[in-house]
């Protein structure tokens, strides 16, 4: 008898247990009062609370200064700012979004946009920001703009973004005898520049790169070499994936061949710290990197010299980022009059600049931020060319990180590039016929 | 949304799937074995209390105390291009492997990693149990002619039994779920050489967001312990009289 209780015991456990892996994400029940907030606080003559939840270690000054302002001059409504630290952002959004109670407001980054969108979790905000002034849609970067929509509809408003260049440390030029990059660079020179300073030997390499961190894999280095070859991920309708083009597979090899000049090490490494330290140190001669990242590199090594060029094969390409600020779905209408003002106050020039280190969406910006000479190739190419590497859709994580450990069979000499972005082009088809 | 068997099914049909399965049975065989082997051995050095050994005792639990960023971290310097283990390789030959960054390597090198500080678990436990066997069971042996090795094997291991299985209950649910380590030295990779299946439930969990999926891995990795718990219980049930 004992044995068969114990025994029905373990039974019931392991039935619950799997049950845990019997869901899907799909976000099918409304919230039964849009989760936080009764619907008549404004009949009662309360303030609007607006939970507004963004990235960041600590409070700003600035912001919090912005947000003390507008709470003051807006006494019908109260924002409650909430910062959350980077690495757990994306995920503590996911599981506010799953349960339909957290922010009312929040930054999205703009590589996880198309997975929260897909699943429903973004609210369609098209009709409250229509004709509302200083909303209006020539107002901001126009790719920028299209990069917040989802399926023709707008589930957000594009808060900053970010281009990338190539920096190339002058020192190590100069000792290897390799002749100065212009604005723009082509592949050959590249390689040519790598080869030759990594012959300068001891710990010295021509290139540096992060091959086991998915999006730094992507945005800064692989998909804008795929797009600079004059190629792309996926077709026009992104329902197929075009991973086997001639453009793909010159910029595998590209990827691989810069590969041999950096550090072995590289191929696992997760971070943009290592090679910018390295870089900033006279120990590595290239990078590909944000502009964001000039401080860090000024911060370890003031005296560095450097120059920035715009990598091209067919065409100059560089990945844009950046932060969305949306409306879950299960926010109530009676909040949207609120949330309303709250965006046309934040994308004010003046509110704006102070809510991102990074190019702020709106076109007056340009000439207001990051106005010093170097950062003016980064402007350049915003305007002139550049994009997401693979276009927003819901499996993008998914897809990066096939390509990232497709690419590193590679380099580990397992696969050719042909063998490799078949066996992408697979599982992204795959992926697309499950995720449409 | 209640989706039966989905996520299972889908586990079932990927690749990706298998290739973890194998790679965390290789791993928790090797690393759980020579964690316990080395445990053993230097529990048996201190028993017999060499004087030196007794001198490095706080050394050697420092392994485990260690927090593991701090070991991971010291491990990748250690394997990088130019870190000790290279250079004092590159006295005997002439181009040894970045262990971390090649595929066929990087799986053994994160093996040595997790055995170095997962042995003084067992060296602890160990120790214990052998200062717990009966001395006087010992030196009746001993009187019968017994030999160090037969004494241990027929005296102390015996009367350890239950130390024994405890520890490697512990230590094969530890390092069957063992996460920081890998990660931090390699991230899964290089070219998924490292991916065992925590590795794997994160990327679905927390790269991709599939909460799901990634739950369903979960409970295959519970029974994939209690699997191998039930078999080695049952193996060694009339040993350990449990």
């Amino acid at each position: 008898m004992k044995k068969f209780k114990l025994l029905a015991l373990i039974c019931m456990t392991i039935v619950a247990l799997m049950a845990a892996g019997c869901s899907n994400n799909t976000n099918d029940e409304p919230a039964a009062n849009g989760g936080n907030e009764t619907p008549d606080a404004t009949a009662d003559k309360e303030p609007v609370e607006i939970n507004f939840w963004q990235s960041g270690s600590e409070e700003d000054d600035a912001q919090a200064k912005f947000i003390q302002a507008f709470n003051e001059s807006h006494p019908g409504i109260k924002v409650v700012p909430r910062y959350i630290p980077f690495a757990n952002y994306d995920d503590t959004l996911n599981t506010a979004f799953t349960t339909k109670s957290g922010p009312d407001i929040a930054t999205i980054n703009s590589v996880t946009f198309g997975t929260f969108a897909s699943r429903g979790y973004l609210k369609d905000i098209g009709t409250t920001i229509a004709n509302a002034p200083g909303l209006e849609k020539d107002k901001f970067f126009s790719s920028m703009w299209d990069s917040a929509m989802w399926k023709g509809k707008m589930e957000g408003i594009p808060v900053d973004t970010g281009t990338r260049a190539l920096l190339w440390n002058k020192t190590l030029f100069e000792k290897a005898g390799v002749k100065p990059f212009g604005e723009e660079v082509t592949w050959d020179e590249m390689k040519d520049a790598a080869a030759k300073i990594s012959a300068l030997g001891g710990d010295i390499h021509g290139w540096g790169y992060s091959g086991a961190q998915n999006w730094l894999f992507l945005y800064n280095g692989f998909g804008p070499m795929v797009h600079q070859a004059g190629g792309d991920f996926l077709t026009a309708d992104l329902s197929k994936a075009t991973l086997t083009s001639p453009e793909v597979i010159e910029a595998v090899k590209f990827y691989a061949d810069l590969a041999n000049y950096a550090p072995k090490s590289d191929v696992v490494n997760k971070d943009n710290a290592t090679y910018d330290e390295l870089f900033a140190n006279d120990k590595t001669g290239m990078i590909y990197a944000g502009f964001w990242e000039i401080s860090d590199i000024m911060k370890a090594n003031p005296d560095v010299k450097f120059g920035i060029s715009l990598p091209k094969q067919k065409q100059i390409n560089s990945s844009t980022g950046g932060w969305i600020l949306s409306v879950p779905s299960y926010v109530p209408d009676e909040k949207m009059e609120a949330i309303k003002t709250f965006y046309q106050e934040i994308f004010k020039l003046d509110n704006l600049t102070k809510f991102t280190g990074l190019m702020p969406s709106i076109k007056e910006a340009r000439k207001a931020v990051l106005t010093e000479p170097m950062y003016e190739l980064f402007w350049k190419v915003l305007d002139e060319s550049s994009s997401h590497p693979i276009a927003l859709n819901p499996s993008l994580s998914q897809q990066s990180t096939i390509l990232m450990e497709e690419v590193q069979s590679v380099i580990q000499g397992e696969k050719t590039p042909e063998e490799a972005m078949e066996s992408a082009q697979k599982q992204f088809d795959d992926l697309l016929a499950q995720n449409p | 949304m209640f989706v039966r068997f989905d996520n299972y099914r889908a586990l079932f049909s990927d690749p990706n799937f298998y290739h973890s399965i194998w790679l965390t049975v290789i791993w928790t065989l090797f690393v759980t074995s020579f964690q316990f082997l080395i445990g053993l051995l230097v529990a048996l050095l201190i028993n017999v209390k060499i004087r030196s050994i007794n001198f490095l005792k706080p050394m050697l639990i420092l392994p485990w105390a260690l927090p593991g960023i701090v070991a991971a971290t010291t491990w990748v310097f250690m394997y990088s291009e130019r870190g000790l283990i290279n250079q004092l390789l590159k006295i005997f030959v002439h181009d040894p492997p970045v262990w971390l960054a090649e595929k066929n390597w990087a799986m053994f090198a994160v093996i040595v990693a997790a055995i170095w500080k997962g042995f003084p678990f067992y060296m602890l436990m160990l120790l214990a149990g052998l200062q717990a066997v009966p001395k006087d069971m010992i030196e009746a042996a001993k009187i019968d002619g017994a030999r160090p090795v037969r004494v241990l094997w027929n005296i102390s291991l015996p009367q350890m039994s239950s130390v024994i299985v405890t520890s490697l209950i512990l230590g094969v649910i530890w390092t069957s779920n063992y996460f920081d380590g890998i990660f931090l030295m390699t991230g899964g990779g290089p070219a998924k050489a490292t991916q065992t299946l925590p590795i794997w439930i994160y990327k679905i969990a927390f790269s991709q967001f599939n909460i799901e999926r990634a739950a369903a891995l979960s409970v295959i990795l519970l029974l994939f312990v209690l699997a191998i718990m039930a078999i080695h219980l049952r193996l060694n049930r009339k040993e350990y009289r449990l």
